[in-house]
């Protein structure tokens, strides 16, 4: 298992987020997680990503226990992942190469200019050219996403994490970013987790997939298995149809 | 009522204290890394250094110059009646160097800077860049308050001493063409009553204040949380809370001075 999560539970402001939650995610496979807004599934991708202390339990990313490793070992756990953010989280100061190298430039001696040229192949792997120079201001939602990929992708990381890759897009858009993700997937043979709520990405991208209610994981298996799920959380959360009609709308 | 009263008074006090230590901990975090980064991280010195020192220049000259003149105007009309007016360019320029000088400095670099540094780092925090930062392996510390610390250190005490100057300048405008000292009287009163330890004590105090307003104004932006809401607090709070520390720290630093 890459990554092994063992009875997690996360207290935020006096609020128990997570709970008693067990996830394993295989070399190489692509894991969705998917929930509704506030169910924790950002809270569990920053917990894995060591940006949050768990208050109880154990995470164990590439066979090393996160909350036992010092600040060297913990770069060295997160040199081999990246992150996607939800907002992209682009540096908005710096222009798109400078992004996308930022990893290089910060932990490596090559020259500036190799990074650039290593920053723009990046950027052609993710479908954007001519665009290096320019600043996040000037990009649209979706070409926001391709460059928080591109960035992601610098580390070479082993581990993919996405935070709603597909938030705030069109469906057009959207169908572009899951074609983008598959693509990366394969090209960069990467270990995917996508925290989302769009039914969409768990149907085409994921080999495995976790739902997550009121910071548990309610149920987990291959689509098939899912949508023939006998939760009533699962049900309900995957048949819109059925919501409209339980909220009267 | 007397127990509401004193618990109160506890509790504010001991939220003082609290916001202290987390100031101080920011600072003592930020220096250790000082000189690791200071070649490293060049580029966003001279960038802060620019910010701090160049921008805030004109209104920090145009602040002083005014003062100088008003304080020369005010002191005049009154040592006239003693007939004590050639002494006003030693007023003037003492209360300048040692108390004046740095205290209008620090709180116009609060202002500006202060409220800049709050708000540019509290919207990284809401749009998720310091966590960014963080998964990118860079120590948002060591990236966004240590360089902002070593510019305000060298550019605060630079200012102050050109705010001094361009006081007495003001000064010397109004001692003698207005209040008809001559120039010479002027300029040697001016000088006259500074010592070596006055310099040292206003350029104490400037680099006190400097490290000061960095810290309040960072660890509003580090604490942000909420929408645009949010950094409009942050802003406030960092800019309220410079004041405070600057004020309370020229107290603690005139105290000391005083007994040295």
């Amino acid at each position: 298992m890459i990554i092994n999560i063992k009875k997690l539970s996360v207290v935020l402001k006096n609020q128990e987020i997570l709970h008693d939650l067990d996830l394993e995610v295989s070399d190489g496979e692509t894991m969705v997680i998917l929930g509704q807004s506030g169910s924790g599934k950002t809270v569990l991708l920053k917990t894995l990503l060591g940006l949050i202390t768990p208050n109880k339990g154990r995470v164990e990313i590439l066979g090393q226990d996160m909350s036992e490793l010092d600040d060297k070992h913990l770069f060295n756990i997160r040199k081999k992942s990246g992150m996607v953010f939800q907002s992209s989280a682009l540096f908005d100061s710096m222009s798109v190469w400078e992004n996308v190298g930022f990893f290089l430039l910060e932990h490596s001696d090559i020259p500036e200019n190799e990074i650039r040229k290593t920053a723009e192949t990046f950027l052609e792997a993710v479908g954007l050219d001519d665009i290096s120079e320019k600043m996040p201001e000037e990009l649209s939602g979706g070409m926001k996403k391709r460059v928080g990929i591109a960035r992601a992708l610098a580390s070479k990381p082993q581990i993919l994490f996405y935070d709603e890759p597909t938030a705030g897009l069109d469906v057009i858009t959207s169908a572009s970013i899951i074609k983008l993700m598959k693509k990366i997937h394969s090209d960069f043979c990467t270990t995917d987790v996508i925290v989302t709520h769009d039914l969409a990405i768990a149907r085409n991208l994921a080999d495995h997939i976790a739902v997550i209610d009121e910071g548990t994981i309610v149920a987990t298996g291959k689509w098939d298995q899912i949508i023939n799920s006998g939760n009533e959380f699962v049900r309900y959360f995957l048949n819109i149809g059925d919501l409209y009609e339980k909220e009267g709308i | 009522m007397m127990t509401g009263f004193i618990k109160s008074l506890g509790a504010l006090v001991i939220a003082i204290i609290t916001y202290l230590g987390e100031v101080f901990i920011l600072i003592s975090d930020a220096a250790k890394k000082i000189f690791s980064q200071t070649a490293r991280r060049k580029k966003l010195i001279i960038e802060n250094m620019a910010k701090i020192g160049l921008d805030s220049f004109p209104l920090v000259g145009t602040i002083s110059t005014f003062t100088g003149m008003v304080m020369v105007m005010e002191t005049a009309v009154t040592l006239k009646k003693f007939g004590g007016e050639s002494f006003v360019g030693g007023i003037v320029s003492v209360s300048m160097i040692r108390e004046l000088g740095p205290i209008i400095v620090a709180l116009i670099v609060a202002g500006r800077v202060g409220a800049s540094v709050a708000a540019e780092i509290g919207s990284m925090k809401i749009t998720e860049q310091i966590d960014a930062l963080e998964v990118l392996g860079v120590n948002p510390i060591s990236y966004l308050v240590t360089p902002r610390l070593i510019s305000a250190m060298i550019m605060v005490p630079i200012l102050t001493l050109m705010a001094n100057l361009l006081s007495i300048i003001g000064g010397y405008i109004i001692g003698v063409y207005l209040v008809h000292i001559a120039p010479g009287v002027y300029l040697y009163q001016s000088f006259q009553f500074i010592k070596l330890k006055d310099i040292f004590v206003g350029i104490t105090k400037s680099f006190i204040f400097g490290i000061l307003i960095i810290g309040a104004s960072c660890i509003e932006g580090l604490k942000t949380s909420g929408g645009a809401e949010g950094v409009g607090n942050a802003t406030t709070s960092a800019v309220v809370n410079a004041f405070f520390l600057v004020i309370l720290a020229n107290f603690v630093l005139t105290a000391i001075f005083y007994f040295l």
